[in-house]
């Protein structure tokens, strides 16, 4: 009988669980984007896009069954000396308890990138609530507030459209984690991804629309922005950071540079070898790609291996001397993106403790970078050669 | 008199799980601090000088009294009153661990799991969790180490496979730049944590098969190593050295990361369930072993409540620590050098002991 009871009485138990200080959903103000930047007396400020779950299930401007006209998100926006007051500032007029586990992305406004982002980096590292995949970018051209508080183009706020053209592979999306671990490197400059505003006249929903564009990159000094890539120079760090897959190589015809053959990466391989032959430092950095013909404007006809070789050297040729003019490009600001005197770090110790650590990046500004990379044009896709080829009849 | 019985399997899977689980949350940091990059072989070299020097004497004594307790070998080998001083100073370093455990699951719960529920009940539940393990004796707390160390197997597969996308060889390189000294030094705060196992010899005497005891014991350690290399070494190689030793829990913060196919993520809670789960059968066993030696130590009978009352006090202990920092603090600077000594002392005396005495026996029976 005893055993019966107490079996009772812990089946009864589960019954009685719950959480302590449970939060239900409802009274939950799940933020989705923050935007930081400074004010121009030195202070922070912080915007806060909180989602308003009934809206964003029911489309662009719509409360789900009520008929009445309702923002997808809220944008509650407070300035102070500290991010960790200003949020608190923020919760003190927010009806619902703010919750920052949901934060897909992080926009950094112009003026606190110039600043200094140290101010923010602590309180991010130092909150369970945030996660290291969080995406972060930089706002060139207006506000972060401003960019938030726009009607997107396709999607129901700027967050969502920022994490879908993370899926395009289009442009640099660099994470908390990312940035994190360049920050605490002594040699590694952080870099983050540029967005800006482009007004778009659709006007979907009766408003004028803007399309979010990916508009470069900049590159950190300590933790200040000071050296920004366009987007043509992003598509080329792209292969040295990240994975190139997807990227899309526009190139001269070979003989006829004012046509372009225009292909899509669909492997691609890096490899960076830092080599020392006892007096110099320098790199060799090999690419290789196999690709796809996207456009081809050349009056070429792609038939045996030796036309496909100059195709494919012509490719080659445009990939490689964009990435030694953005490695020139760098080394003229010392700056190191890309991990190059990691690779010495790891691979050549001895002239780490006389090249590296501190003088990193004074030595990276003189240190030669070779570049090689072989391109594969492994599909022609549907066509062997453009429309506009008259195929001459006295061939057969 | 040995009552219950263990395989030797099971201790090993045991011994696996008592030294690694709060040792891969709280550990990693420190070490790469120390270590640098070689932060993983220091794992590996403070198992190996933590635990070398007990397994050995603990295993030839277990083998040349097949029939005895723990407590009744140290009586045996140190004499009476000795050998029950050492008994009670080994029940009160296993209530003192069990308060660590608890404080430590305290904390990280306050921190990572439940920020809102109150310390003082976190605790409380633990605690009582840990009585109840702990009166249901070693063969059950066996049996429940067995199940989570499978479960951890899982665990540590998801953990490995979620963020092998994210994993950069050359973080962790070079290796052995600066020498063995940085390997030590991460080693050192790791070896007192390693020979803490001294309190499981309750245990250890109640392996079904003694002359298997040695081998158990240096298969339990070298797995437990194991598993921190390999949690050490993936922090590094996901977060590199930096960034690992700014982070409160490198590992935990690793289990985050976790992302298979972008559309699986968030798996930590599982992660943190199975670590819970191995915190309990660490407290449960510590507790059971400082209920033994304390029983036997002070002569007293098997009383079913003294495992709450003990409980008790652990709880209460876990309270004493002024702050987390304090209690990290004292756990990686202090515990080795001023434990390591008794850790290390206590089977040595307790085996030359019982050389002494069978010589002196079989020359008094000649």
């Amino acid at each position: 009988m005893s055993r019966r009871l107490w079996a009772l009485t812990l089946v009864g138990a589960l019954l009685l669980s719950g959480c302590w200080s449970r939060r239900e959903i409802n009274d939950l103000g799940a933020v989705i984007a923050m935007g930081i930047d400074r004010t121009e007396g030195g202070k922070l400020s912080v915007d806060l896009a909180v989602a308003q779950p009934g809206a964003a299930g029911a489309g662009k401007g719509q409360a789900g069954g009520q008929g009445s006209q309702r923002q997808s998100r809220v944008i509650l926006h407070r300035e102070a000396s500290s991010f960790m007051e200003a949020v608190r500032r923020a919760e003190l007029a927010s009806p619902r308890r703010i919750a920052l586990d949901h934060i897909q992305i992080l926009l950094l406004g112009e003026r606190f990138a110039a600043a200094g982002v140290d101010a923010l980096l602590d309180p991010l590292l130092r909150s369970p609530q945030m996660r290291l995949s969080t995406r972060l970018v930089m706002v060139q051209g207006v506000t972060p507030q401003e960019l938030m508080e726009t009607n997107p183009l396709m999607r129901s706020t700027q967050a969502e459209a920022l994490r879908e053209l993370e899926s395009t592979r289009a442009g640099l999306m660099i994470s908390l984690k990312e940035f994190f671990i360049a920050r605490s490197s002594p040699h590694i400059s952080p870099i983050l991804s540029t967005i800006r505003l482009r007004p778009h006249m659709t006007g979907e929903g009766g408003g004028p629309s803007y399309e979010v564009e990916l508009s470069g990159a900049a590159v950190f000094k300590g933790d200040r922005a000071t050296l920004f890539l366009d987007q043509d120079e992003v598509r080329t760090a792209i292969w040295l950071l990240t994975d190139a897959r997807e990227a899309v190589v526009s190139a001269p015809c070979p003989d006829e540079p004012e046509r372009k053959i225009a292909v899509r990466i669909t492997r691609a391989e890096r490899r960076i070898r830092p080599i020392w032959d006892g007096r110099q430092l320098s790199f060799q950095v090999q690419l290789e790609a196999h690709a796809r013909v996207l456009e081809m404007q050349c009056h070429i006809v792609i038939e045996t291996p030796d036309q496909l070789d100059v195709v494919e050297d012509s490719v080659r040729k445009e990939l490689t001397t964009k990435v030694i003019r953005l490695v020139h490009r760098l080394q003229a600001a010392e700056a190191d993106p890309f991990g190059f005197g990691e690779r010495v770090r790891a691979k050549l110790p001895a002239v780490w403790q006389q090249a590296g650590n501190e003088r990193w990046f004074k030595t990276w500004a003189k240190t030669p970078v070779h570049v090689e990379s072989i391109i594969g044009l492994v599909h022609l896709n549907m066509s062997t050669e453009p429309p506009s080829m008259k195929v001459d009849p006295s061939k057969d | 008199m040995r009552e219950a019985q263990i395989s030797s399997q099971q201790f090993a899977l045991l011994l696996c799980l008592f030294n690694s689980f709060a040792q891969v949350l709280i550990l990693p940091q420190p070490m790469a601090k120390a270590a640098g990059t070689d932060a993983w072989l220091a794992g590996l070299a403070g198992i190996a000088l933590g635990t070398v020097p007990i397994s050995i004497p603990l295993g030839l004594l277990a083998r040349r009294h097949p029939t005895m307790g723990f407590g009744e070998v140290a009586e045996f080998a140190l004499g009476k009153w000795p050998g029950r001083l050492a008994l009670l100073l080994v029940a009160a370093i296993s209530l003192f661990l069990t308060s660590l455990v608890i404080r430590n699951i305290v904390d990280f719960s306050a921190i990572a799991l439940l920020p809102g529920t109150p310390s003082l009940v976190i605790g409380l539940l633990f605690a009582l969790s840990t009585c109840y393990a702990a009166y249901a004796g070693s063969e059950v707390i066996t049996r429940l180490a067995v199940l989570v160390i499978m479960l951890t197997l899982v665990g540590m597969s998801v953990v490995i496979v979620g963020t092998l996308a994210e994993v950069d060889l050359t973080r962790i390189q070079p290796w052995f730049v600066h020498g063995i000294s940085p390997i030590m030094r991460g080693a050192w705060p790791t070896t007192g944590w390693f020979a803490e196992f001294l309190v499981l010899g309750p245990f250890i005497f109640q392996i079904n098969r003694p002359a298997k005891a040695t081998k158990s014991m240096l298969w339990g350690n070298f797995l437990a190593g194991l598993l921190l290399t390999i949690l050490v070494a993936l922090s590094i190689l996901v977060f590199g050295v930096q960034l690992t030793e700014k982070f409160t829990y490198p590992v935990y913060a690793l289990s985050r990361q976790i992302s298979l196919g972008q559309f699986l993520e968030r798996l930590e809670i599982i992660v943190i369930t199975i670590w819970l789960s191995g915190m309990l059968v660490k407290a449960a066993s510590t507790l059971w072993a400082a209920t033994c030696c304390l029983t036997w130590s002070l002569g007293l009978p098997q009383w079913k409540w003294l495992p709450l009352l003990l409980g008790a006090v652990a709880f209460w202990l876990s309270l004493l620590w002024h702050s987390e920092l304090e209690q990290a603090w004292f756990s990686t600077h202090y515990w080795t050098p001023y434990m390591l000594p008794f850790f290390f002392g206590l089977p040595l005396l307790m085996l030359l002991g019982s050389y002494w005495r069978m010589r002196h026996r079989k020359g008094v029976s000649a």
